[in-house]
């Protein structure tokens, strides 16, 4: 499979001004009302810290966790399957969907139906799946991935999406007003809500005590998804599970703050089973979770709960696009766990980072990101998966290190050389740093050549 | 895909999860964390800044006389509540889908939070959750002395054995997907209306 090159796919959304300054803008914002309603909560460090260990615990006791939920769930009619994976996961539901005659699917969001293609399986087969959440809707219009797992199309500019809508939905090229686009994507989806067959939504948490699951939306999209047709089937990865009802009041809590800065969702809607004569399906989906769960140095990725405040905060994720990660998780939870999916061609993602570790300050539940990236990175050695320049370089810097002699020499010749290049070479494509960055002018002696003349000068009252 | 082949996928995902089990640690007791403030102020200033309306009245009666008074008749009125009737009930619907004709949906909040400006509905409360979702205008009655702190005493007191559907609805439906800019009125009700009493 071809390697993930996120500098090359991060080029363009760079060099892209108006872009890049309102993606960072909007994002940083969020980041922003985060911290302003999380220090308006004087347990908010202490909620960080039994939410990671609740998930921890669970994670430790998985099993029997999914054990409970599942009896309960079909205690309360809820019909409840497992796929080991995503072809497994797409099967079932084209089952249900074939034995129920169904044609038209309004959908939620669900970042675990996207990681199994589950869209593209169906409309291959004839189901029609409507993306009910106007960010991943716009993104489906445009053929194009979510590029942020909470704010799919944040990328783009209203202009894109008017343009869009147009060419779509037929709606006036020449208006970008936000809420005239909202407009336009509400009466269209009337349309596919009125003849619905069935619903889908992913899950934000499935409880284990009440045999239920917890769906969060600000658009409702979710809710009527569930609520109109004859049908809903919901799909939740194994890690989604919390074990008490009282445990969501925690988790709701931090999630909404953390996701957009906002005390809660528009929707925060849970599900105990189907109304009458409805039928509510399940899905269990493993796909690579179980394997992650037994990887000591990285495990704690499945505590994740997808509140994006990794993505919001991270300065690469907010200057280069979530598209740029290729990938269905970006940003810093995105390079942490995409390798898991596939080592070779998520390789330079752990590269994407400026190790300022502000994901980790910021995550809900402490995954250990910043130390994640350096795990990934040591792995990625191990298995010779590293870029072989970097390798290079580390060999050569190895060598250098090695001893003080070779140092001394080795920097005074770097130093000259850097004096002595002209600029035109130095920014020429050689050194990919020049290109955005001004080299600084080197100094005229070394650190070491300037203590030595001070030891020669001073008085040396230390040595007396 | 065959029910057995779902069995086998089970037991082999419970398998492969009891071979990877991490370190296990205890399940903490998470404190029951008390809202702080005033109840009802808390409430209607974040309903206001989810968007939401209130209007404040002396009693009930009186809540119900600015339903009669406010409300145009002529038009699709879905109403759960018993001193209050409609225009249309769900015997006028065969699915669900029917219920996308309802202009003004009037109904019971079961509770409401302070911290969140969040009114708890449920699949009884509303009847059909669908009229809700698919009216223009929302309105919730809700019994001040209802109105409690936090989420940790929501979720002390929500009843998921007897409830299909319950939800914390938070002013009317929104997004913020183009620009991040927050518009009202996405997929559900377009205004949500708290009747305070």
């Amino acid at each position: 499979m071809k390697q993930v090159n996120q500098v090359k796919l991060s080029e363009s959304f760079l060099k892209d001004d108006a872009h890049r300054e309102s993606h960072d803008k909007n994002l940083w914002a969020a980041r922003m009302r985060r911290d302003e309603v999380a220090r308006n909560i004087p347990e908010w460090e202490e909620m960080r810290e039994l939410a990671s260990r609740i998930k921890m615990h669970t994670l430790a006791n998985l099993d029997t966790y999914l054990e409970e939920f599942e009896k309960n769930a079909l205690a309360n009619g809820i019909h409840v399957h497992w796929a080991k994976d995503a072809q497994e996961h797409n099967e079932i539901i084209y089952q249900i969907f074939a034995e129920h005659n169904v044609k038209v699917v309004t959908k939620g969001k669900s970042m675990l139906m996207d990681e199994c293609g589950m869209r593209e399986y169906m409309g291959e087969r004839g189901i029609e799946i409507y993306e009910a959440d106007l960010g991943e809707r716009i993104q489906q219009l445009d053929d194009e991935p979510a590029s942020h797992i909470v704010m799919p199309a944040i990328h783009k500019l209203r202009g894109d999406v008017s343009r869009l809508f147009a060419e779509k939905l037929g709606s006036d090229p020449a208006k970008d007003d936000p809420h005239y686009l909202n407009s336009v994507m509400r009466a269209d989806m009337r349309k596919n809500y009125i003849r619905v067959d069935a619903g889908m939504s992913g899950v934000n948490f499935a409880i284990a005590e009440s045999g239920g699951i917890l769906v969060t939306t600000n658009e409702g999209n979710a809710d009527i998804s569930a609520n109109v047709p004859p049908l809903y089937v919901a799909s939740m990865g194994i890690e989604k599970v919390i074990p008490r009802v009282s445990d969501a009041a925690l988790f709701v809590r931090l999630l909404s703050r953390s996701a957009l800065g906002f005390h809660v969702t528009q929707y925060t809607s849970h599900y105990h089973g189907p109304r009458e004569g409805q039928e509510m399906h399940l899905v269990i989906v493993d796909n690579g979770r179980s394997e992650r769960l037994g990887a000591p140095e990285y495990w704690q990725v499945l505590k994740c709960i997808h509140c994006a405040a990794c993505m919001n905060t991270c300065p690469v994720y907010r200057r280069c696009g979530g598209l740029s990660y290729d990938a269905i998780y970006m940003g810093p939870i995105g390079i942490v766990l995409e390798p898991s999916y596939d080592l070779h061609k998520y390789a330079q993602l752990p590269y994407a980072c400026s190790h300022c570790g502000s994901c980790g300050n910021v995550c809900p539940v402490k995954v250990p990101i910043p130390e994640y990236v350096l795990t990934w990175r040591k792995i990625l050695v191990d298995r010779k998966e590293d870029l072989l320049t970097h390798r290079l370089q580390m060999d050569l810097g190895a060598m250098v290190l090695n001893s003080s002699k070779t140092l001394e020499m080795g920097l005074k010749v770097a130093l000259n050389a850097l004096r002595y290049i002209p600029k035109g070479v130095m920014e020429s494509g050689v050194n990919p740093w020049a290109e955005h960055h001004t080299d600084p002018l080197p100094p005229k002696e070394t650190f070491r050549e300037w203590y030595r003349k001070q030891e020669e000068t001073d008085e040396k009252p230390n040595k007396q | 895909m065959s029910m057995e082949n779902t069995t086998s996928s089970r037991n082999s995902i419970l398998a492969a999860i009891r071979n990877a089990r991490p370190q296990a640690i205890d399940l903490p007791e998470v404190p029951h964390y008390q809202f702080e403030g005033d109840r009802i102020e808390s409430f209607k200033t974040l309903l206001h800044g989810f968007d939401g309306r209130f209007v404040e009245f002396e009693n009930r009666a009186a809540a119900i006389d600015y339903l009669n008074q406010n409300l145009d008749k002529s038009l699709k009125i879905f109403s759960t509540l018993p001193d209050y009737p409609g225009t249309i009930t769900n015997a006028d619907f065969k699915t669900p889908h029917d219920a996308n004709v309802i202009h003004s949906c009037v109904s019971e909040g079961v509770f409401g939070v302070a911290e969140t400006g969040s009114i708890w509905v449920t699949n009884r409360s509303l009847s059909l959750a669908a009229a809700a979702l698919f009216s223009t205008d929302l309105y919730l009655l809700l019994d001040k002395s209802k109105i409690i702190g936090n989420l940790h005493d929501a979720y002390r007191i929500v009843d998921f054995k007897n409830e299909q559907y319950g939800s914390f609805f938070t002013g009317p439906s929104a997004t913020a997907d183009i620009e991040a800019i927050h518009v009202t009125g996405a997929q559900g009700e377009i205004s949500l209306t708290a009747l305070l009493y």
